[in-house]
C-alpha cells in the first residue's frame, strides 16, 4: 500500500526530540509527505482540534495514511496569547497548573469530553475515507493517572464511567492497546529502557516495540530500524545525569529536570533533530 | 415525513417558555420529540451532547437534526454529579471561577479554536448519518469571540475563523442578527419576565427580572426567517402570540402567576411550563421525549 500522505496526531509520545513511532511509520512510507502534528502535554481535545484543522488545509483524501495517537484523559490544553498553555496531569503536575486547578474538574466531565473527541476524529476520518488508526499513551480510565488526594472518585466502578464505555463501546474498541499495557505492562515503573535515565518517554527501541506489537500490519523497514538503532546509541552514549549538575539549582522538580538536560544533551549529541514537518497549522 | 426530530443548544433550545424547537417539534407532530436543550451550555457541551445522542439513538436519513450554537466563552464542566459553570458568557456572567483564574487560564482564541473544531465535528458526523440537518445560532459566531479581552489579537481570531469558512457557511443567521438587529438584547423592548435567583441575597430568593430570551414569537419570527425549509403549523402565530403574552410584564402575566410584588417567587417551572400552550399540546403527543440520557 502506497499512500501520498502522512499524518501523525498526538502528544509528547508522538513528537519529541527522539525517534518515535511516528517516525518510524514514516520511514515505511518514504515516498508520502510526512506532516508531525503530535504536541507535547496535549489534551485529546487539543488533538480533535488539530485534526480538525488539518483536514481544513489539508483536505484529508483516501490517499492519506492519519494516525491518532489519544493520550490521556487528565490534561487540559488552553490556546492562550499565541500558545498552548497547560501540559502533563491536572492532578499531578503543579508546576504546569498550579496548586489549585484540580479543583474545577472532575474525570468524568475529562471522559465525557474525550469520548467525544474520540468519535468526532473517527466520524471525520470515516467520512473522508483515508485509511487511519487510534494508538494511545494509557487506557481512557486507567487510575494511575488520577490522585487519590485530588479526586475522590473511583474511575473504574463509576456508573458514569460504565455508562460512557458502553455508549461509546464501537469506537472505543478501535482504539489499539496503549503503551502503558504494552510498553510497560500496567506500571510506568516497569520500564525497561536500555537508558540510564527515563524522561517518562518512551525510547526508539520502546517505539518500535510499541508499533511491532499493535500494528503488525504495518510493515517497518530497514530504514526505520536503523533510525531507531542510531538513535538509541546515540541515547544510550549520553552522560549520566546527577544531583550535581540539575540545572544551577533551579526549583525544578527532578523529574523535569532530568528531562531538561537529557534533551539538551541530546541535541549536543546528534547536532538536530529528527526531520518532521510540523508546520502548515495555525495553533 | 420525519420519524425523529433532535434538538439541541442552549437555553435557547430548552427554557421555561417555549422556544424554536417546540415550534418545530408542533409543526411535525408524527415525529418522536427529543430536545437535548442545555441552559448555559457551552458550544463542547452541544457537541460531546450529539455525539452520545448518536451512539444511543443512531441518527439516520429519517430524522431532522437541528444544532443551536450558542455563545463562545463557556466555561460549563460536568462536576460532581450535573452541569456546572453554566451562566454564558464567562467574561460577563461569571459566578464560579475566580477572576485569577479566569485571567490565567481563559482566552478568547482558546474558546473560538475549540468551537470551531465543534461546530466542524458536528457537522461532519451529521453528514455521515444522512439525516436533515440544520445549524442555527444564537449569537454570529466569528463575533461573538470578540469581546471582553483587550489583548485579543483580532487578526488571529479572524484568520483561525477563515480556516473554517465552509464550516460556518452552514450556520444560519443568529438570533442576535435576526431577532436583536445585532444590538443590545436588552434594548428590543418589551422584554419577558422570568424569575432567577438572587445571588447578593444572603437567602438567595428568587426576584422576577427582565429576561433578554427570546419570546415565543420572537423564536417563531426566527424560525420562519432562517428555517424556511420547514413547515410551520397554521395556528403557530396564535399560539406563540397567546404564549408570548403570559411570559410579558401586565395584566396576562400577572393573571397566569399571581405575584404580590416583583420580589415575589415564580410559579415551580415545571408548573409554569405546563400552562403553555405549546408544551400543552405536545403533551397531547404521546411521543413526546426529554433528555433520557446521564449527560
Amino acid at each position: 500500500m502506497t499512500y501520498k500522505r502522512f499524518f501523525a496526531f498526538g502528544c509528547s509520545f508522538t513528537e519529541w526530540p527522539w525517534t518515535t513511532w511516528a517516525d518510524i511509520v514514516a520511514a515505511v512510507y518514504p515516498k508520502a509527505q510526512y506532516y508531525n502534528y503530535g504536541k507535547k502535554g496535549a489534551s485529546n481535545q487539543l488533538i480533535l482540534s488539530r485534526v480538525m484543522e488539518a483536514d481544513s488545509v489539508f483536505n484529508f483524501n483516501k490517499d492519506d495514511l492519519v494516525i491518532v495517537q489519544w493520550t490521556s484523559i487528565t490534561r487540559e490544553s488552553r490556546f492562550l496569547v499565541n500558545s498552548w498553555r497547560g501540559a502533563g496531569n491536572v492532578y499531578r503536575d503543579y508546576e504546569n497548573y498550579g496548586e489549585d486547578f484540580y479543583k474545577y474538574t472532575d474525570p468524568i466531565d475529562y471522559l465525557i469530553r474525550d469520548c467525544a473527541a474520540i468519535k468526532s476524529v473517527h466520524s471525520l476520518l470515516t467520512l473522508k475515507q483515508c485509511k487511519f488508526e487510534f494508538l494511545s499513551m494509557v487506557p481512557l480510565t486507567d487510575p494511575q493517572t488520577l490522585s487519590k488526594k485530588k479526586v475522590n472518585i473511583d474511575l473504574l466502578s463509576n456508573k458514569h464511567t460504565e455508562y460512557l464505555l458502553q455508549t461509546y463501546k464501537p469506537v472505543l474498541d478501535f482504539i489499539k492497546p496503549s503503551y502503558l499495557e504494552v510498553v510497560y505492562k500496567g506500571d510506568f515503573q516497569n520500564n525497561d529502557t536500555r537508558l540510564v535515565h527515563s524522561d517518562g518517554h518512551p525510547d526508539p527501541e520502546q517505539h518500535l516495540k510499541y508499533l511491532e506489537k499493535v500494528l503488525p500490519s504495518v510493515p517497518i523497514t530497514e530504514e526505520g530500524r536503523t533510525l531507531v538503532h542510531k538513535d538509541m546509541d546515540t541515547l544510550i552514549s549520553l552522560p549520566r545525569i546527577t544531583e550535581d549538575n540539575k540545572a544551577g539549582g533551579s526549583s525544578q522538580s527532578w523529574r523535569l529536570a532530568v528531562e531538561h538536560l537529557w534533551i539538551q544533551s541530546y541535541f549536543r549529541a546528534v547536532g538536530t533533530t529528527v526531520p518532521r514537518n510540523t508546520s502548515g497549522l495555525r495553533f | 415525513m420525519y420519524k425523529r426530530f433532535f434538538a439541541f443548544g442552549c437555553s435557547f433550545t430548552e427554557y421555561r417558555w417555549a422556544t424554536w424547537a417546540d415550534i418545530v417539534a408542533y409543526a411535525y407532530k408524527d415525529a418522536e420529540y427529543y430536545n437535548f436543550g442545555k441552559a448555559g451550555g457551552s458550544n463542547q457541551i452541544i457537541m460531546t451532547r450529539v455525539m452520545e445522542a448518536d451512539e444511543q439513538f443512531k441518527f439516520n436519513k429519517d430524522d431532522l437534526i437541528i444544532v443551536q450554537w450558542t455563545g463562545s466563552c463557556r466555561e460549563s464542566r460536568w462536576k460532581d454529579g450535573y452541569w456546572g459553570g453554566g451562566g454564558g458568557n464567562i467574561y460577563v456572567f461569571n459566578k464560579q471561577y475566580p477572576k485569577e483564574w479566569i485571567e490565567n487560564w481563559t482566552h478568547p482564541t482558546d474558546f473560538l479554536i475549540k468551537d470551531l473544531a465543534a461546530i466542524k465535528a458536528v457537522n461532519t458526523l451529521l453528514r455521515s448519518t444522512q439525516c436533515t440537518h440544520y445549524n442555527i445560532s444564537m449569537v454570529t459566531v466569528s463575533a461573538s469571540a470578540f469581546n471582553k479581552k483587550s489583548d485579543t489579537n483580532k487578526s488571529n481570531l479572524q484568520a483561525i475563523v477563515n480556516g473554517y469558512t465552509e464550516t460556518l457557511s452552514t450556520v444560519r443567521p443568529s438570533y442576535q442578527n435576526v431577532i436583536f438587529n445585532d444590538r443590545d438584547w436588552m434594548e428590543k423592548l418589551p422584554r419577558p419576565l422570568s424569575s432567577r435567583i438572587n445571588l447578593e441575597d444572603p437567602e438567595r430568593k428568587e426576584v422576577l427580572r427582565l429576561d433578554s430570551h427570546p419570546t415565543p414569537t420572537e423564536h417563531l419570527q426566527y424560525v420562519k426567517t432562517v428555517l424556511p425549509e420547514l413547515t410551520i403549523a397554521p395556528d403557530a402565530d396564535v399560539i406563540a402570540e397567546k404564549e408570548t403574552a403570559l411570559v410579558m410584564p401586565g395584566p396576562n402575566r400577572e393573571s397566569d402567576a399571581p405575584l404580590t410584588s416583583l420580589f415575589g417567587s415564580r410559579p415551580d417551572p415545571k408548573r409554569a411550563r405546563d400552562s403553555f400552550f405549546f408544551y400543552k399540546r405536545l403533551k397531547e403527543v404521546p411521543s413526546q421525549n426529554i433528555a433520557p440520557f446521564i449527560h
